[in-house]
């Protein structure tokens, strides 16, 4: 895999098609990805998976506001902005509640990167 | 009829007989008006189009006429609001922890709580997102098949800022289900 930079793609296709794997990521989420991508393992590290099926509806609703000022208008803000995501045949990706956790995934990214001896540059 | 519309729009009956005599409310809309109260499901659409012509001839009589017809608009507006599937469930679990728990360990039964028919054959997943967690999700399971060149194409997202949104996840053979789904909150007998 070294040198491909298809590894997102790669890395998928194990998650489709190996079922050991799939099974050991669905049972123990943070570890087999930190793994994965030789990210370590904190406790502040939170990941859940969201497992696509054909035959489930998955819905994803957003979190209260924390001192929220205008709490009818963040009601109305955060159902206006509906995100309808239907696959065909999947899709594989991430959804990052907010801006703390965009870091995190971001770091995990570039230590997946330079675990698997590539360099972002040059992809 | 009238002294109830009247009391619910929050006008006198005097203003209200006017209102009615320049025939800008007709009996039929009047009912509505009495009915919306009641929270019975309201055809809100043709108070609304009652409302352009309706103005036009009753500013110059009173200002408190304006004050009717912007009531009888926010009450369209709170009927139409009130029927948001997206809405009426995400108001329902920031406002009602003891549902915000079973939505997500048995979701059918909560749902159907709230009015919403779930299409047979559907299985649902409700998700109620934490901000402190990162969400991976992943394509369905399939058999690897024979050949390297008949392997699926693969789309990929990130959402940031996912807090901020209601989603849908599904697959694209279940959109009428999802819509269905959507839809069968309108149908809501109170």
């Amino acid at each position: 895999m070294t040198g491909n930079k298809n590894f997102t793609e790669e890395h998928y296709r194990r998650i489709i098609y190996d079922k050991d794997y799939r099974t050991r990521l669905l049972g123990n989420p943070k570890n087999v990805l930190c793994e994965e991508f030789g990210y370590p393992v904190t406790d502040s590290l939170k990941l859940e998976i969201i497992e696509q099926q054909e035959d489930t509806i998955v819905i994803m609703i957003p979190p209260k506001p924390v001192n929220s000022q205008n709490y009818e208008e963040d009601l109305e803000r955060v159902t206006q902005q509906t995100l309808d995501l239907l696959f065909s045949t999947g899709i594989g990706g991430f959804f990052i509640p907010d801006d703390k956790q965009k870091w995190i995934l971001r770091n995990m990214r570039k230590t997946w990167i330079k675990k698997l001896g590539l360099n972002l540059e040059e992809l | 009829m009238q002294e109830e519309a009247a009391r619910i729009l929050g006008v006198s009956n005097r203003t209200f007989r006017r209102l009615c005599a320049i025939q800008q409310l007709t009996k039929w809309q009047t009912q509505k008006i009495c009915e919306n109260k009641k929270h019975k499901r309201t055809e809100a659409n043709e108070l609304l189009r009652a409302l352009p012509s309706a103005k036009r001839c009753v500013t110059p009589f009173s200002e408190s006429c304006d004050y009717v017809m912007l009531k009888v608009q926010k009450l369209k507006e709170e009927q139409v609001m009130k029927h948001d599937f997206e809405l009426l469930l995400t108001k329902k679990v920031w406002e009602d922890y003891i549902f915000a728990e079973q939505v997500q360990k048995d979701p059918d039964t909560a749902l159907k709580s709230l009015g919403i028919k779930i299409p047979t054959g559907v299985k649902l997943k409700v998700i109620i997102q934490k901000r402190d967690t990162i969400y991976f999700t992943i394509p369905p399971f399939q058999k690897k098949p024979a050949s390297n060149n008949k392997e699926i194409l693969l789309n990929q997202i990130d959402l940031w800022s996912s807090a901020n949104l209601f989603i849908w996840l599904a697959s694209v053979s279940l959109k009428t289900a999802l819509l269905q789904m959507r839809n069968s909150i309108f149908s809501k007998k109170d």
